[in-house]
Parts: C-alpha cells; sequence; structure tokens
C-alpha cells in the first residue's frame, strides 16, 4: 500500500515510523474444533447453544479491548507476594527468577490477607490501580467445573482438555471450556445476541488487530480483521469506475467450489469493512495521545481512533482484540518479561488516558487474556507451560483497587498444583467472561446462552466492574 | 528450449531409469493443462520450460530427475550476497526468492518451503532475528534432507543451533535437587505435538482412535514430556569447550550442530513413549538416539507426517485413504525402508487423489494458495527479473502476511486444522491458509500482486524484479488468444466461462491502437484481473 490509499488511524498519535504497521496474521493461532476431544462426558452441555433470546435495544455506547499476550504470560513474577512467608515461598520456587521484594510495586492485600506487589515495569498500571481505574483478577483460567484443594490429581477430577497445550489452551480462554463441536468464542456469541438488538449497526461487533481471532467467532458475527496502519483499499480500483464494477462482479459470480466462494466472501467483507471505516476516518481529528511506539501502542492508537468516530461509524457495542506475543518465555525470562510487561502497561496508562480525554472512560473497559499461566518452578532462566494465572483489567467502569479471586499458595505440591507447580485456577475464563459481558450488555438471565458451562460455577459475576 | 537440452543432457548422464527412456512420443506424454496442474502442486510455480519438459517426459520421470538433481544450498548465495545488501535480513530474503524462483531442483526447493512450515524457526523470535545466517543454514538443512530419510532431517533439526535457539533446548541444563530447577520442557513438548506424533492417537489413515468410551486417546501426558525433557539436557553450541548457553559472541558462533556435554547431562533413567527405558549412565548421545528412535517408530508418524505433507502441497481435506496410502509408503518405501521422505513426495504427488481429486470433487478439494505461492507462481510465470539481477522482492510481511522462515510461532502462519468460520467451518473442513488470509490482509495481498504487475522495467529500484510480458504484448491484439494464452500457463486451460468472459472485458477496458504500448496495457489489464480472481488463488 501507498501512503495515499490509507486513511491513517495514526496521523497524529505516532511517529512517522511507528505508522508503517504490519499486519500479523495468524498470531497465537486459533484452531477449529473438528478433532476436538471432549473428556467431560458426566457432564456434558447440550451440543448446540438455545435459540437467542430477545433483547431490549442497548444505551449508550460500551467497548472491550481483549489484550492477548500470546505465549502464556508468567503470572507469578506479573504479581508476587512482597511479605512473610509467602514472599519466601514465592523466593524459594523461583530462585534466580524471583523479584526481590524491594523492587515489587505494592498493590496492597489479596484475599488471603497477604499484601502483593507488581512487576516492576508495571509503574503506570500501577498508578491506576492506585487510582481505582484498574483491578488484579487472581488465579483464573480454563476449568471443565470447579476443583477443590486438594482433588486436582483425582481420578474423576474434570480437567479441560489438553492442557498445557499453546494452540489448544489459547482455544479454551476464547471459547471457554465447552464441550461442544461449535468452534465459537464467547464474544462472538455475545455479539450474536447482541446484534439482533442493533440493527442499525453496519460493521460486525468484533473487530480484531490480531488476525485471525476464535474469541469473536459466533455463527452469525465473525469479526472481521483490519491492519493498524488504517483502512485499505486496493489501489488499482482507483483507477476507474469500469474497474471497479467489473472486479465486483467477478467477486460477485456465483461460485461452486467453496474455497472460491468463501475466499470470494472475504475479499467483498474486507473491501465493504475498509471502506466504511476509512469514510468514518476521513478528516477525523487524531486522539491528543502518544501511544508507545510498538506493534501493542499501534494496535491501541488504531483501537481509539477508531473509538473516536463510533458515532460517524454508528456503532454501539464493539469488541476489539489486539495482542502481542513473546511471552513464552522458557530462556532468559527476566529481561524480556521486563521489556513486555513495560509496554503493556504503558499501553494500558496511554489508552485509558486517550478514552478519558474522550469522554468514554467509563464506556469501554480493557482486560488482559493470555494462552496460560507459567509454571512456578523454574527451568534455569525461564519456566515452562502452566495453567492457571493472573489478569489485568483497566477502565473508568472497573472497581478498582482491589485484587479480586483467590491467591494460590505458591508452594510446589501444595493443594492446588497440578504438577511442579502448574496450579489450578479457582476462577473460570466462564466466570471472567460472564463479569465483563454483564457488564457489557449481556443479561445475567441470558448468560448460559453464551457461556454454556456458567452454571457449573458459583457465581456469574466476580464483581470486578460496576 | 534449453530446458529440452538439460533434459537430454540428464538423459544421457544416465540419471533416469532407462526404462523410462525409451519410446518417448515425440507429441509429449502428458496434456499441457495436466501439466500446469502438476507443476501448480509440486514447485513454486509453472514456467512455459518446465510445462514443456513434463508434457514431454511425464510426471514421474521428471520427479525422479528433480528427486536425483543436486541440492541448490542458499548459504553460498547468501553470504555471496551480503555486501549487495546493507541489511543481512535484506540477503536472506533475496537469496530465498532468487534460488525459489530459478532453482532447477524446484521440487526440492518447494518441498523444503513445505518443511519450513512444519518444523517451524522464525526470525520473529528474540534469539533468531539478528541471526540471519542461522536461519539460512537451518533452511539448507531442510533442503539437504528434503528426500533423505526422516530420522535423519529428525536428528539434523533436533541438533540444528537454530531450533536449539528457538526452542531453547540448546543450553538446557540437568536439574538442580538443592534449587529446584528442572530441565526445559519447550523442545520436548513441540517435537512431539507438532513435529512428530501430534495429540492424539492415530489410525493409520490418520483419522482419530477411540477408546471403548468412544473417546480419543491422548498419545502422552505431562509427565513423559518431563521424561523427556531431561533427554534433551546437555546440549549447546558446537564451537564450545565448555557448557554454556551463551555463545561467547555472535562473531564466534558456529551453525555446526549442537555438541554435548557429559557433566550437563541428566544421566538417570527415563521412560520412554513406548514403554521402555532409558538405562542410567548412558551419554547424551546415547539417550537422543533412543528417544529420537522412539518417536521415529511411533505408529503416529506416518500418517501425522503424510497428512502435514499432503495438506501443505497438493489439498487441504484429502481423503483418509490418500492419508493411509502415504503413510504406508512412510512405514516401507518397498525396500523395507521406513521414513523415505523422496519416495514420499513422489507417492504424493503420483497419487491418483492428486492427479484425479479435482474431477471428482468439485467442491472442496485443494487448497488456498499461500500469498508468497501466489506472487512466486506470477513471478515464474512470467520470468520475473531485475535490472541488477538479483532478486530484491524484500521484507513481505505487511503485504502478503507471510515472510521466509517468518511465522508468528512455532505454530507456523496458520494451523493444519484451522476451519474458516462460515461454511467452510459448518461443512466440518479444513482450511489452513484461510487463518492468514484475513478480510484486510486479503485486500493487502490483491493490491501488492495488483502493483506487481504495475511494476514496469522503469522501476527506481534496481533489485526489483520485474515481470517480462512480451509473450503477452505479442498476442494482446487478439484477445482470444491473449485468454487461451494466460488460461494455459496459469490455470491450466480449466479458466471458468464466466472468468473468461470478465478477462475478455478487462482486455477490452484498453483499446487496441496497434502499438506495443497499447498492447502492454492489454496485457497489463488482464492480468491483474487474473491474478486477483478467486480461480488464481484457489489450487484445485
Amino acid at each position: 500500500m501507498t501512503q495515499q490509499t490509507r486513511r491513517d488511524f495514526l496521523t497524529i498519535t505516532l511517529p512517522a515510523g511507528a505508522a508503517l504497521a504490519t499486519g500479523l496474521a495468524a498470531c497465537g493461532g486459533s484452531t477449529g474444533g473438528a478433532a476436538g476431544g471432549i473428556t467431560s462426558a458426566p457432564l456434558a452441555p447440550p451440543a448446540t447453544f438455545p435459540p437467542d433470546p430477545v433483547l431490549p435495544a442497548p444505551d449508550g455506547y460500551k467497548a472491550l479491548v481483549a489484550i492477548f499476550l500470546y505465549g502464556g504470560n508468567d503470572a507469578y513474577n506479573t504479581i508476587a507476594p512482597t511479605e512473610g512467608s509467602a514472599y519466601s515461598e514465592y523466593a524459594k520456587a523461583r530462585q534466580g527468577l524471583a523479584l526481590s521484594q524491594a523492587q515489587l510495586l505494592d498493590l496492597g492485600a489479596a484475599d488471603n490477607g497477604v499484601r502483593f506487589g507488581a512487576h516492576p515495569a508495571l509503574s503506570d498500571f500501577q498508578s491506576l490501580f492506585q487510582k481505582g481505574k484498574a483491578a488484579v483478577l487472581a488465579n483464573v483460567g480454563p476449568l471443565a467445573a470447579p476443583i477443590a484443594n486438594g482433588q486436582v490429581r483425582a481420578s474423576d477430577t474434570l480437567l479441560p482438555p489438553r492442557l498445557f497445550s499453546h494452540n489448544d489452551q489459547s482455544d479454551q480462554w476464547q471459547k471457554t471450556t465447552v464441550a461442544s463441536l461449535e468452534a465459537v468464542g464467547w464474544a462472538g456469541r455475545a455479539a450474536d445476541l447482541l446484534a439482533q438488538t442493533l440493527p442499525d449497526q453496519r460493521l460486525p461487533i468484533g473487530i480484531s488487530f490480531t488476525g485471525s481471532n476464535l474469541l469473536q467467532v459466533g455463527r452469525s458475527q465473525i469479526g472481521f480483521s483490519l491492519n493498524t496502519g488504517g483502512a485499505v483499499e486496493p489501489s488499482f480500483l482507483r483507477r476507474s469506475s469500469a474497474i471497479r464494477e467489473l472486479y465486483a462482479e467477478m467477486l460477485a459470480t456465483q461460485q461452486e467450489h467453496l474455497f472460491l466462494r468463501e475466499y470470494a466472501a472475504g475479499q467483498i467483507r474486507g473491501q465493504d469493512y475498509n471502506s466504511r471505516i476509512a469514510a468514518a476516518l476521513a478528516d477525523a481529528p487524531g486522539a491528543a495521545v502518544t501511544f508507545p511506539a510498538d506493534r501493542l501502542g499501534q494496535q491501541l492508537a488504531a483501537v481509539a481512533k477508531l473509538i473516536s468516530v463510533r458515532a460517524r461509524l454508528g456503532v454501539k457495542r464493539q469488541i476489539f482484540s489486539v495482542g502481542i506475543g513473546g511471552f513464552d518465555t522458557h530462556a532468559d525470562q527476566l529481561g524480556r518479561h521486563q521489556t513486555l510487561l513495560q509496554s503493556l502497561s504503558q499501553n494500558l496508562e496511554a489508552f485509558h488516558r486517550a478514552t478519558e480525554l474522550m469522554g468514554v472512560s467509563g464506556n469501554v473497559t480493557s482486560f488482559t487474556a493470555s494462552d496460560f499461566g507459567r509454571s512456578l518452578t523454574v527451568n534455569g532462566d525461564g519456566t515452562d507451560h502452566g495453567w492457571s494465572s493472573h489478569q489485568l483489567i483497566v477502565g473508568g467502569a472497573v472497581r478498582g483497587g482491589q485484587i479480586y479471586g483467590e491467591m494460590p499458595d505458591l508452594v510446589p505440591g501444595g493443594a492446588r498444583d497440578y504438577r511442579g507447580g502448574r496450579f489450578a485456577p479457582t476462577s473460570s475464563v466462564d466466570q471472567y467472561a460472564s463479569t465483563l459481558l454483564q457488564w457489557f450488555g449481556v443479561p445475567a438471565a441470558e448468560m448460559s446462552a453464551v457461556l454454556p458451562n456458567i452454571g457449573r460455577f458459583a457465581s456469574g459475576n466476580l464483581g470486578f466492574l460496576s | 528450449m534449453t530446458a529440452m537440452g538439460k533434459w537430454i543432457g540428464a538423459l544421457a548422464a544416465g540419471a533416469l531409469p532407462a526404462a523410462k527412456a525409451v519410446d518417448l512420443p515425440s507429441s509429449g506424454l502428458l496434456d499441457r493443462g495436466e501439466a500446469v496442474r502438476f507443476l501448480t502442486q509440486c514447485t513454486f510455480g509453472p514456467n512455459r520450460s518446465d510445462v514443456d519438459a513434463v508434457a514431454r517426459f511425464g510426471r514421474d520421470v521428471w520427479l525422479i530427475d528433480q528427486i536425483n538433481k543436486p541440492v541448490t544450498l542458499h548459504l553460498p548465495r547468501y553470504q555471496a550476497l551480503l555486501s549487495e545488501f546493507s541489511n543481512a535480513n535484506d540477503a536472506r530474503y533475496a537469496t530465498w526468492w532468487e534460488i525459489s524462483l530459478t532453482g532447477s531442483d524446484q521440487l526440492r526447493q518447494r518441498v523444503a518451503f513445505a518443511l519450513s512450515e512444519i518444523f517451524v524457526v522464525s526470525e520473529t523470535d528474540g534469539q533468531l532475528s539478528g541471526r540471519p545466517v542461522q536461519l539460512v543454514s537451518y533452511y539448507d538443512l531442510l533442503l539437504t534432507h528434503a528426500f533423505g530419510n526422516f530420522r535423519d532431517l529428525l536428528e539434523q533439526i533436533t541438533l540444528s543451533p537454530a531450533m536449539g535457539l528457538f526452542l531453547s533446548h540448546l543450553g538446557n541444563d540437568q536439574p538442580d535437587e538443592k534449587t529446584g530447577r528442572r530441565p526445559d520442557e519447550n523442545f520436548a513438548r513441540e517435537l512431539m505435538q507438532l513435529f512428530t506424533i501430534g495429540l492424539w492417537q492415530l489410525k493409520p489413515d490418520g483419522s482419530p482412535l477411540l477408546d471403548s468410551q468412544g473417546e480419543q486417546i491422548p498419545t502422552y501426558d505431562q509427565a513423559l514430556i518431563e521424561e523427556y525433557a531431561r533427554i534433551y539436557t546437555g546440549w549447546t553450541w558446537g564451537h564450545l569447550d565448555r557448557f554454556s548457553r551463551s555463545s561467547g559472541g555472535t562473531s564466534k558462533e558456529t551453525t555446526a550442530p549442537m555438541k554435548a556435554f557429559a557433566d550437563h547431562h541428566d544421566s538417570g533413567s527415563k521412560r520412554l513413549i513406548n514403554g521402555s527405558v532409558v538405562p542410567a549412565g548412558q551419554t547424551p548421545e546415547q539417550d537422543l538416539k533412543m528417544a529420537l528412535d522412539s518417536l521415529f517408530q511411533h505408529a503416529n508418524l506416518p500418517p501425522f507426517i503424510a497428512r502435514q505433507l499432503i495438506i501443505k502441497l497438493v489439498t487441504s481435506n484429502p481423503s483418509a485413504a490418500f492419508i493411509q496410502r502415504i503413510a504406508k509408503v512412510f512405514e516401507n518405501n518397498g525396500s523395507g525402508i521406513r521414513g523415505d521422505l523422496g519416495s514420499v513426495v513422489r507417492s504424493i504427488f503420483l497419487d491418483p487423489e492428486a492427479r484425479l481429486g479435482f474431477l471428482s470433487d468439485q467442491t472442496v478439494y485443494g487448497k488456498l494458495k499461500e500469498p508468497l505461492l501466489r506472487l512466486a507462481q506470477l513471478l515464474r510465470a512470467f520470468d520475473a527479473r531485475s535490472r541488477s539481477g538479483l532478486y530484491g522482492v524484500g521484507r513481505t510481511q505487511s503485504a502478503f502476511g507471510q515472510q521466509p522462515l517468518g511465522a508468528p510461532s512455532v505454530f507456523n502462519f496458520f494451523s493444519p486444522n484451522f476451519q474458516q468460520p462460515g461454511a467452510i467451518h459448518e461443512g466440518n473442513y479444513y482450511s489452513p491458509e484461510f487463518q492468514l488470509q484475513t478480510e484486510t490482509q486479503g485486500v493487502l495481498i490483491v493490491d501488492a500482486l495488483a502493483k506487481r504487475v504495475a511494476l514496469d522495467a522503469g522501476t527506481r529500484d534496481d533489485h526489483a524484479p520485474v515481470l517480462d510480458l512480451s509473450p503477452l504484448v505479442e498476442l494482446a491484439g487478439d484477445s482470444e488468444a491473449l485468454l487461451d494464452d494466460l488460461d494455459a500457463l496459469l490455470l491450466g486451460g480449466r479458466m471458468s466461462e464466466a472468468l473468461r468472459a470478465q478477462l475478455r472485458r478487462a482486455i477490452e477496458l484498453v483499446p487496441d491502437a496497434g502499438d506495443d504500448a497499447s498492447r502492454l496495457q492489454r496485457a497489463r489489464s488482464v492480468l491483474t484481473f487474473l491474478v486477483v480472481s478467486p480461480e488464481f488463488a484457489v489450487q484445485r
């Protein structure tokens, strides 16, 4: 693409070099479910989802921003205990990877009464937390059903399939632990439900800046991928209307072959959505916030810019996916994690500030997700694949300054350890998603239509959003 | 006719079996459309001389000749090109494009590219981003073993410093009970999950084996990964005298296989997937041999690798029978040898389903072409060259979503099990390449292909390959002749009537003034529409 063919998202917010974003596709990998093995027969939910209920039209604008930390973010060095025996246990298990008590940025006490702190790279996050604009959800992950202490290795315990595998657990986070062959994500299912209340919204609810994205796939709503560089258009189409008409006719040609048909359909959608966005972005003022000149900054700047033209786009509900890789820190973790978390922290702050300046900070909630947490035990200078993790939530609607959920005891072989410091979650992804979606406008009574397993867990609202 | 000359030379040199070399009908063995279809599967794209050769000598003779051709390695060319580019990565891309487009060992180059998307290493990794020489050497390893034995390939991949850096078993130390340090599990896990046997036990035809409850059966568990992780301890850079993860500086680094230090190897006994035990006290080399043998002999390996190769080369949804036929060749090449990749590759391309599947199944058979392969096919079909003689295609990640050895993770640019949401998923079909072809990436690819067609010899970039459209210009006064030629060269004579009518209009958008200038514009117009058409995007 030459520069003049795009309506740039980032004309004001980023230096010129950073605006030339690359469009990463397929990051993180979302696979289809055809090969999926189902191991939770006793509690298996219905094979298909119940029909969509009819909901009233929503008021105002709301957006969710899912921030994927691809590779499996190390939760135990993201948020760590800062005092007493909890710190000693952490330091003993973490050896050379342990952060010092003095380095950790205080976040106050968790449910177990122990004070926890954030990684030193998370100073902007700490500041949001202290202002009540950010929260932590502790020890969350895929669960087929609640697991009691001491029961993780019991033979009759239901486990999510293919634990510790990147692509499978990343899929579990996006689908939630649904024993269904339908490859649908929970955001896509919510979009299916909400889209019927939004007949005037011409764009899909889901937009991804991180490639094809299972989270956003529903049955009728499938989301779409956008480039951080701005809306795009094939430049040869600008030569004449005759060329545009011929190309449109070519794509509209009836095709017998499924792949040809879906290829053409994708091209038509790509052109349609990009041209709508180009029109909305035309002459739109830039946000007065400078994002970090990195990949996540490019993506969140683009999200902010789209939110700034929400009225022109005629959208009332949006779910954005952004994400960065590099979190699979099997080796050289200390240095790599520092860089990654610093980008995350600075970008969370910049994005929140952008929403404040646009007057929509209470309408936009950002949250993190990852393939899995990492093992508490170390392999030298890194950690391996784990299970539960801690996640960050930011926004004006967040009941911030608190650590939600239950912090695990950081002792290998403890009551929730599957093996080698890979702890079983105490909150499920279903509960995390349900809390976000209730705020977003999915009524609690309809939540099982989106998250069929939610009834297996004690609460469908973990309380971190007002 | 230079290709023909080489063919005759090959025959004379005895490179081809004598039985195949006699009684060649002068009119050619093979329909040219089928030759185009065949070459679209097994090369970086058909060009006029290769189509001539395959049509003249037949597929199997061509395959045998290709398998016997010497390897065109990338490393020597990369080293020569380093002085031409200020950035070593650009030299790597230019090497890849030059040899992928012009190498006479097209089959080997194409298969190695498929292998690079199964046994993934990537420049996006922090350890490899500044080490293009390791990436080039790794690619040479894939080229060298592409038609060799899978067991050798497995060992070479395992010991390559590129893979050691990427999956962090380079410098993987023995456990330390005092500190609680465990071995790194990264390579142990992905070697099983992605490179050899996969997550679930398979039948010989690649379908899942089910237990008495009708459930799939895992091939391994976390405990077994930990056993294998202990086996892959003690290995590091080949140039070091002492065990260390650090190479001591990139200038000292070697591309030679990694070397083991017994004093950093976990020498305890370990359990293997086949139930046997690695005895305590063995050398790292002895342990590694047993570990790799156990995976090489696993019943999942033949169907797992068969499916991976078929979907990368021929069709996204092969029948179980196709997978089983290829798996059988993997198990035994006919001479009692397991893992003979040359025989596997040959069997894939000669399989009745590869050759005739498009006739029996006109709705799903085939695959979306990877974006880089669409570009390569265009460049090869029109013998693209630059003024400098180099192939400075450069970075393609942004425009095409793909770059050689540039996947976002070990999971490649796309998953073999991806199902495009909508009709493809509802039909329960796989469509791996669609994961890369998002709506917006699709628009960018179309734009980039159209720009490549538009690029003329006056480009400021000395290294940019420009299409030679002169064969089209000669025909461009006659729309039907031009359409026939494009159909034959790019679509194997299977252009639909609808597309032909649309392309005729694309030609006629430019009036024929009877001169080369207008005819070049006519050729560009029709070629633009052809390369952005759904029919060009899907290999059938």
